[in-house]
């Protein structure tokens, strides 16, 4: 054998060995630690409040990435009306802006806006993004928000000025480096933490199974 | 006229080139070694695909946790396509059409070894199946790339990728069957060691 194939092949076996998206959590340990640098008003939560709860998933997600609307039209729906229903865990979401789309962001200024004014339109709101992800872009996301939101009966104006003032920028900053923190680099990615301690993280649209396995709930 | 020979030399253009691979890929499966061997080559391909995204989940909840056996197993299991996983049905079923070419490739690539009479076209396959354990793993974790990371190295490459690292899954196939190509047209002129 020629010395290019033996080299490309010991390559190949090195390759295996390293391929994947490798990524080291970092982070805070410690639901506590964790918790000290989010304020909870200013994030989406569902069921008990974290400190109360068997376990807690704070989940980073994007209204325009697409494996998030996966994982909210399959897994989502069974952890918020089985677990989170009981009462055993704490769902909190924190939004993240992609690369790209361009209206990624504009959307998150929205969420975040309409989660002051009345947090159960929040979850209808994002469902909505994930619904039309095909149809929105940079120009169309202004109109299309506001049409929502008079659809959900939430101050569209507050809104519109949010988008327009880029007025959560701090929140999605603080997720930002959250998630820089927590070694986060894809969305939807998800911390667990049982019993106040963190368990282990998962990245990708899992299914429910993973959940419920890792977190015996 | 050295163009086009280059290009039949390289790319499987013509139905011969086809049979000879399909040849080459019968070859492997009808041997119970060869199978045997291909098959558990393309399920390693797999894992290394899908495991790496959530290396902590297996190793804090799979390798180290509290949870009795079935439950570690129904979590592992259920990060693989089409048992659980993270993938739409089409990016799933590619990259179990590709974890099987691996395993074929590969598998003819260690014929080959045994033989010792191999040339230059396993520097081919090596590269097809180089590329295609280091991008499956990233496609594979059905996720979005921060716009944080895109500003580093593969990361931020995949990040402005429009179909999220699947034309790198396509890209890996097309030197798989490359290599396979390769590999079929040495047979002709080579001694090797069958599984």
């Amino acid at each position: 054998m020629d010395r290019l194939g033996r080299r490309g092949f010991a390559t190949s076996l090195v390759g295996i060995g390293l391929a994947g998206c490798l990524s080291d959590n970092t982070g805070p340990t410690g639901l506590g630690e964790h918790l000290s640098s989010v304020d909870l008003g200013e994030v989406a939560q569902l069921g008990p409040r974290p400190t109360e709860a068997d376990g807690v998933i704070v989940a980073f997600m994007d209204p325009s990435c697409s494996s998030c609307a996966v994982f909210t039209k399959d897994t989502f729906p069974q952890l918020r009306d089985g677990p989170v229903e009981r009462g055993s865990l704490s769902y909190i979401e924190r939004l993240v802006p992609w690369v790209t789309p361009a209206w990624s962001r504009p959307a998150i200024h929205a969420l975040h806006a309409v989660l002051d004014s009345n947090p159960q339109s929040y979850w209808k709101l994002k469902s909505a993004y994930y619904q039309a992800q095909g149809d929105l872009d940079a120009e169309t996301i202004m109109a299309w928000t506001l049409s929502e939101c008079a659809t959900l009966g939430v101050d569209a104006e507050a809104v519109r000025s949010a988008m327009m003032e880029y007025r959560y920028s701090d929140r999605i900053s603080a997720a930002e480096e959250s998630a820089g923190a927590n070694g986060v680099v894809a969305v939807p990615s998800f911390l667990l933490f049982t019993h106040g301690e963190l368990l282990t993280s998962v990245t990708g649209p899992q299914p429910y199974e993973v959940f419920e396995g890792a977190m015996d709930l | 006229m050295r163009v086009r020979t280059l290009i039949r030399r390289w790319v499987p253009l013509s139905p011969s080139a086809w049979r000879r691979i399909a040849v080459e890929i019968q070859h492997v499966l009808m041997s119970p070694w060869g199978l045997v061997l291909a098959t558990a080559i393309a399920f390693l391909a797999l894992t290394i695909f899908v495991l790496p995204s959530n290396l902590r989940l297996v190793l804090d909840v799979i390798v180290t946790g509290d949870a009795d056996i079935s439950t570690r197993m129904a979590v592992l299991f259920a990060l693989y396509p089409f048992v659980g996983g993270a993938l739409n049905p089409f990016s799933e079923t590619l990259l179990v059409l590709l974890a099987g070419l691996t395993g074929v490739t590969v598998s003819i690539i260690l014929s080959r070894f045994i033989g010792g009479g191999a040339e230059g076209g396993l520097g081919t396959a090596s590269t097809g199946v180089l590329l295609m354990t280091a991008t499956g793993g990233c496609a594979a974790c059905g996720t979005t790339i921060l716009a944080a990371a895109s500003g580093v190295g593969a990361a931020g490459a995949l990040a402005i990728l429009p179909w999220k690292g699947t034309e790198l899954q396509v890209l890996a196939g097309l030197l798989l069957v490359i290599s396979l190509h390769r590999l079929a047209m040495l047979r002709g002129s080579q001694s090797s060691c069958d599984l």
